[in-house]
């Protein structure tokens, strides 16, 4: 009995760490996006304007980790392996099959 | 000092002196299961109040929303399309029958200045865009009264844009209404606010309070009686009979032989009884031994 409680205690926390380190990561690779995707991909410039809504999860993936990133490899070759998965984390957590509350508030 | 007292007194300085430490522990241990009781109660009801929200939230986007624009295309109709509108308005509505609850969509952006974040809310939504934690409960002060909070990060979306974007974007009527100084540049993704319920915590304490003070009267009253329960025994059980003993012992030293140590019980005060009897029986063996 105390040891099924103490397995499930373990088991509470670390899925409490996962959730909190989760949503820790998508913020990181927000950041990672504003620095090295929006400073060149806003209105006006000359990447063109992209939101993370333009791409479905799975072309996100696909995008970053084959570097379809043709214009410029360098600049995700230039990721760390953090960086990398943040960003795809962060991608995906707003790309169009997301499925997150589609309304403001 | 304590061997200076008498029995009664002795104990009922004991007496005392547990009553004071029970009671200092009751209200201890009491305060703490009473404040997480309150801490429970609180997050419970803004528990409660968010769902409800968020249960509104989902359905004008899952139900209205699509049809509405189905129906108008893309007619500006916030109360019906805008979460943001529609929850302030609801909380409106709840607060006409729960006033002590304040629910606010706060922002450090807002179209409506009336949802600017204060310091506090600018920093739980700078603590969601760091990813330092993805909820946020506990108990604040506003305004000077004490408050337990529950915060939900608000993340801009694909559809927040289409009215966040630019001024020129936007549909004129909400630009007219909110202005084109505030509420705009929001990409996806950014972390744009903060939907958070205050619940007021002094009614909660004060029940507190109240619990204590009733938990404090209850071992009060219990000790009393106790109290009394105690004193009266040792004085029928210890302290009478002493005093018996002492009245016929003197008798007995003054020649009164005819007393004798009598007792109605069956205890260790019946073995002294009986010690003396025997003592006076040999002390009158000895002075007849001596008159003759």
């Amino acid at each position: 009995m105390k040891r099924g409680l103490s397995l499930a205690t373990i088991g509470f926390l670390v899925l409490l760490l996962a959730a909190t380190s989760y949503a820790a990561n998508t913020r990181k690779g927000k950041k990672t996006y504003d620095q090295l995707c929006r400073s060149c991909h806003i209105s006006g410039a000359h990447g063109g304007r992209i939101a993370p809504s333009n791409k479905t999860k799975a072309e996100w993936k696909n995008f970053i980790e084959t570097n379809l990133h043709v214009a410029r490899p360098e600049i995700i070759e230039g990721m760390s392996k953090e960086e990398h998965e943040n960003l795809i984390l962060f991608l995906q957590d707003f790309a169009s099959d997301s499925g997150g509350a589609q309304s403001c508030g | 000092m304590m061997k200076n007292l008498s029995i009664r007194k002795r104990i009922l300085l004991i007496m005392a002196v547990g009553y004071i430490l029970s009671l200092s522990g009751v209200i201890g241990v009491g305060y703490l299961l009473l404040e997480q009781d309150t801490r429970r109660e609180a997050a419970e009801k803004t528990e409660l109040f968010v769902s409800v929200m968020t249960a509104n939230q989902e359905y004008m986007a899952e139900f209205v929303r699509p049809q509405l624009q189905e129906m108008t295309g893309d007619a500006y109709f916030p109360e019906a399309s805008v979460g943001a509108v529609m929850m302030a308005k609801t909380a409106r509505l709840l607060q006409k029958e729960h006033p002590e609850y304040i629910y606010r969509v706060a922002s450090h952006n807002p179209l409506n200045q009336e949802n600017l974040a204060d310091d506090f809310e600018k920093k739980l939504i700078e603590g969601f865009d760091n990813g330092d934690f993805e909820r946020w409960e506990g108990f604040t002060t506003r305004q000077g009264k004490s408050f337990y909070a529950s915060a939900t990060p608000i993340e801009s979306r694909e559809n927040c844009i289409w009215c966040h974007d630019t001024p020129e974007a936007a549909p004129e009527q909400m630009v007219a209404k909110y202005g084109r100084s505030s509420g705009y540049g929001y990409e996806e993704g950014d972390m744009v606010g903060t939907r958070i319920v205050y619940v007021p915590t002094e009614a909660a304490k004060k029940l507190t309070l109240q619990k204590l003070g009733s938990l404090a009267t209850a071992v009060s009253v219990l000790f009393f009686f106790a109290l009394l329960i105690i004193d009266y025994t040792i004085r029928r059980s210890v302290i009478k009979p002493i005093e018996t003993f002492v009245d016929v012992a003197g008798d007995i030293s003054r020649g009164k032989m005819g007393r004798s140590f009598e007792v109605d019980t069956n205890d260790e005060i019946k073995l002294l009884a009986d010690a003396f009897n025997r003592m006076k029986v040999s002390l009158e063996k000895a002075m007849d031994i001596l008159r003759k």
